[in-house]
């Protein structure tokens, strides 16, 4: 993949954005919701709140739907689908592909990961819920 | 704070002498480089990395070839592969997917192998580097185009 900002000295180029989407993500979320972004390119990302929150969603429904409808019956045991979601985000597909699929658990960095953004996690749901502007799982709706 | 300076000064260390950036190979990058794929030509590589672990992926175009005729081309250090009975376990495959998993192994360096191949008649990834000939003969059954990814670390 060629881009502007391709010099990146980690494999899969430079995250960007306020929401840190790498190339590889964008291009997953373009392939997968073509009408969503028509004729904006990764680079586009800078500066562009809106975009980075816009691609930042779309990967999760991406996820919702690619990955989650079917994940290891063990896996469902241990984690709720949002915390499922959130340890495939933070590690990626294809580490959930081969090595979470079959272990039916995710790794070390994951699950640290998943257990440190819990607090936030409870902190958005609360904000989010008792906004009035959405419906929430369990009937806090607004 | 202190991770993050801890990678800034890993990176800083690794610009070298002449001041630009330099990247050394992942875990991911090498355990790929290990695999050839005997009578198929690689037109595209890409790697990536996530906390935890590194992977790298390289699609690769040839003769027609079955699925499970791909476990007598594909060689190297340690590798091994199986390929499923029935695609993309766990996995709901998208309409817009231009691949599906049909295998998995293990790739050199004890990393993790997975192997998908391409849907016809959906649109390549940018990174693979195929031409529009290549894409034709794909679609009328003439040429087979697979993605081999390899994947290192426990994330």
């Amino acid at each position: 993949m060629t881009n502007e900002l391709g010099w990146w000295p980690r494999p899969g180029g430079a995250s960007i954005g306020i929401t840190n989407i790498k190339p590889g993500v964008f291009a997953t979320v373009q392939r997968a919701f073509p009408g969503e972004f028509k004729n904006v390119q990764w680079a586009n990302l800078v500066g562009n709140d809106p975009l980075d929150f816009k691609v930042t969603a779309y990967y999760v429904k991406y996820i919702q739907q690619k990955l989650l409808p079917n994940a290891p019956t063990a896996l469902r045991a241990s984690y709720t689908s949002d915390q499922i979601i959130e340890g495939i985000y933070n590690g990626g597909v294809t580490n959930f592909t081969q090595n979470i699929i079959p272990a039916g658990r995710f790794g070390p960095v994951v699950s640290s990961y998943i257990d440190s953004i819990a607090p936030d996690v409870a902190m958005a749901q609360s904000v989010i819920c008792q906004s009035g502007a959405y419906n929430c799982p369990g009937g806090e709706s607004g | 704070m202190a991770a993050v300076l801890g990678v800034i000064a890993t990176e800083v260390a690794a610009c070298g002498l002449t001041g630009l950036p330099v990247r050394t190979s992942s875990m991911g990058e090498m355990s790929l480089a290990q695999i050839r794929v005997t009578g198929y030509q690689k037109t595209g590589e890409f790697a990536d990395a996530e906390p935890g672990t590194t992977n790298s992926s390289a699609v690769y175009v040839g003769p027609p070839i079955s699925n499970s005729g791909l476990t007598g081309v594909v060689n190297g250090p340690g590798v091994t592969m199986t390929i499923f009975p029935r695609p993309s376990p766990h996995i709901i495959v998208l309409p817009t997917d231009n691949t599906v998993w049909i295998g998995r192994g293990h790739a050199p360096l004890n990393c993790g192998l997975l192997i998908y191949a391409y849907r016809k008649g959906k649109r390549p990834d940018d990174w693979w580097n195929i031409t529009n000939l290549q894409l034709a003969q794909a679609r009328m059954g003439r040429l087979s185009i697979f993605e081999i990814t390899v994947g290192c670390g426990k994330g």
